[in-house]
């Protein structure tokens, strides 16, 4: 197989620096170049040593590697349908961030879009390619614990905002600047919109769609960021499966501007478990551990040094076995609208105080 | 050099001969006769009965039910308030409480009975609003306020096997520190002892030198009663804590039931 010639676009999103290695390994994959958002971006990207051509100026990226396929389209929210258009009418497939958009019409326009020009749009909702959340649908699949009654997951991280500012900015990780509440100084766009892996999981697992969503705010943690970082959710599913999840970022954290080690407060950085109660039995599933523990540099803080982080293999497989079989991804955008439908019910049901019935 | 041998408690496997030899031994006395009650099947007559509150749930209260709260005796529950109360943690913003309980050992409604109260009284403040979903009576996923604008989220179950232990997590979370009565990265209880043998495996967790041998739950109950016989709480005030606790239960299943936040 030809491998497929790729890019990243921007370099600002928090899992950017996750693909450098997949691109650079996956032999299925030639990574011919990157377009960072800012001179300072670049600056860093550079100093990195990949050896591959950074630009600051996508149109110039793709006039000079006509050849490019694909792009990872690793930048701010509200970057994504102007990139999405950038690509789409070349005929080059795209991996999307989790978030395509919040604004509903915008993301329509992303379907169209894509269904319009034949490309490829994956999300990235890597934690599908987790081998305990493989092992998880396995044995729901083999119905080990009877059918499904309750269902919790935490997807709790410390917040980003201080290397990655744009999750702070309301109108840039939201997509407009809209209160959370009457009465509350903060907008939507912090944690809840970091965290969509839970809403999807769940939709999943169950095999059924959110029947009602309710969701209260707590105080935050960090009063000095204007969007909200503590939150938890509650609903029901169709099928009748009551859930409970918390998409926080309740996980506190150094302020650094590049992710690195000493960036925990808490010893644990980032947290997925995920609970399912079933007739017959129960499952506790931790996606990322068990782990090692430190107490040594930089902060001479005990430590959770996690084991392996191998999602992005399996998701750029995917990603290229579509592109190449001209297949569709299993997290494609028609599939992924309504668990940002059930995000953005959060909100909704955050503002008007009550759950949100769909 | 002459060796002694370190004391040992005395074994008495009765819980009312326990609370009897604790009362003797700390100067204590109750004006009243009573019993010790471990369920709602040992209830006596004519005599004071101490119970957990959560036993009474389907009861008609009367002067000689005395309704306790015997979770409030367990030690990691004394340390997580202590942290609170005391600003180690600051700022406290979300509680985290779980709990994963066989249908034999509790019901729905004694697990929230005791959820709630320890929401409360970690946290500091009384439940102002909730919103509940639960399933067939077994599965629960309720989100509430307290009136100092903490939040507090409780995931409760009572389908774990028969014969298997209570899983059960209390986090606190706050602008300044997290406080939890789980181990960082664990997701089960911890035990103290773990013997392995060529049989099954088994495991200790033993609290308290005084009540040595009797389960958590027992010991928890013989010190509430214990604290009730030193410093009594009128029965008026545990007759009025246990109303509010019932009522928050029945906010709980009416929120379900309607699918409405209930604000108190």
């Amino acid at each position: 197989m030809k491998p497929v010639a790729i890019a990243m676009l921007s370099l600002t999103h928090g899992h950017t620096r996750k693909y450098y290695q997949t691109l650079k390994e996956n032999s299925k994959l030639r990574w011919v170049a990157v377009c960072a958002e800012s001179a300072e971006i670049k600056k860093h990207f550079d100093s990195l040593g990949h050896g591959v051509p950074c630009y600051l100026d996508e149109l110039e990226m793709f006039r000079k590697h006509p050849d490019i396929e694909a792009v990872v389209i690793a930048s701010a929210n509200q970057r994504h349908l102007a990139q999405m258009k950038l690509c789409a009418e070349r005929g080059i497939h795209m991996l999307s961030m989790k978030i395509p958009s919040f604004d509903m019409t915008e993301y329509d326009e992303m379907i169209q879009l894509v269904e319009r020009q034949g490309v490829v749009c994956q999300i990235e909702l890597e934690l599908h390619y987790n081998p305990v959340v493989h092992r998880i649908k396995q044995l729901i699949q083999k119905d080990a614990i009877g059918p499904i009654l309750g269902f919790q997951a935490t997807n709790i991280t410390l917040s980003p905002v201080w290397a990655f500012p744009w999750q702070g900015v309301p109108e840039v990780s939201y997509g407009r600047r809209q209160k959370l509440k009457a009465n509350d100084s903060r907008f939507r766009g912090g944690a809840l919109c970091d965290h969509p892996h839970i809403f999807d999981m769940i939709r999943w697992m169950t095999k059924s769609d959110f029947e009602s969503i309710y969701a209260e705010v707590g105080k935050n943690l960090r009063p000095d960021i204007e969007v909200e970082d503590v939150l938890m959710v509650a609903g029901k599913m169709r099928n009748g499966v009551s859930f409970l999840l918390d998409p926080s970022w309740s996980r506190l954290e150094e302020r650094l501007k590049v992710p690195g080690p000493g960036w925990e407060v808490y010893p644990k950085r980032m947290e997925v478990n995920i609970s399912v109660i079933g007739e017959k039995g129960t499952l506790m599933a931790d996606c990322f551990g068990p782990n090692v523990y430190h107490n040594g540099a930089p902060n001479d803080r005990y430590t959770v040094q996690y084991t392996y982080f191998d999602e992005w293999i399996g998701m750029m497989d995917e990603f290229v076995s579509c592109i190449r079989e001209e297949k569709t991804p299993m997290i494609n955008l028609p599939w992924h609208r309504r668990t940002i439908e059930a995000m953005n019910a959060c909100y909704d049901s955050i503002e008007c105080g009550q759950p949100v019935t769909f | 050099m002459h060796l002694t041998t370190t004391p040992h408690p005395p074994q008495i496997s009765n819980a009312n001969d326990a609370l009897r030899h604790l009362l003797e031994k700390y100067n204590a006395s109750a004006s009243f006769g009573w019993t010790l009650a471990l369920n709602a099947h040992e209830l006596a007559t004519g005599s004071v009965t101490f119970i957990s509150g959560g036993h009474l749930i389907q009861q008609t209260l009367t002067p000689s039910l005395y309704p306790l709260r015997p979770w409030r005796e367990e030690r990691r529950f004394v340390e997580l308030r202590s942290i609170v109360e005391k600003q180690t943690v600051e700022n406290v913003s979300l509680l985290r409480f779980r709990c994963f309980s066989p249908a034999q050992s509790e019901s729905l409604k004694e697990l929230l009975y005791r959820e709630f109260d320890l929401c409360e009284w970690i946290g500091g403040g009384a439940i102002t609003s909730l919103y509940s979903t639960i399933t067939r009576d077994s599965v629960a996923n309720i989100i509430l306020s307290l009136s100092n604008g903490v939040v507090a989220s409780i995931e409760a179950s009572i389908l774990q096997p028969a014969g298997s232990t209570r899983q059960d997590r209390h986090e606190v979370i706050a602008s300044r520190g997290v406080t939890c009565d789980r181990v960082v990265d664990t997701q089960v209880a911890q035990e103290s002892i773990y013997l392995y043998q060529s049989q099954n495996p088994t495991s200790y967790t033993d609290t308290d030198a005084e009540l040595f041998g009797f389960p958590t739950e027992t010991v928890t109950l013989i010190r509430a009663a214990l604290r009730q016989c030193q410093s009594p709480v009128p029965i008026e005030t545990l007759h009025a804590q246990h109303e509010h606790l019932t009522t928050m239960i029945d906010t709980a299943f009416r929120s379900s039931a309607t699918n409405r936040r209930i604000t108190l």
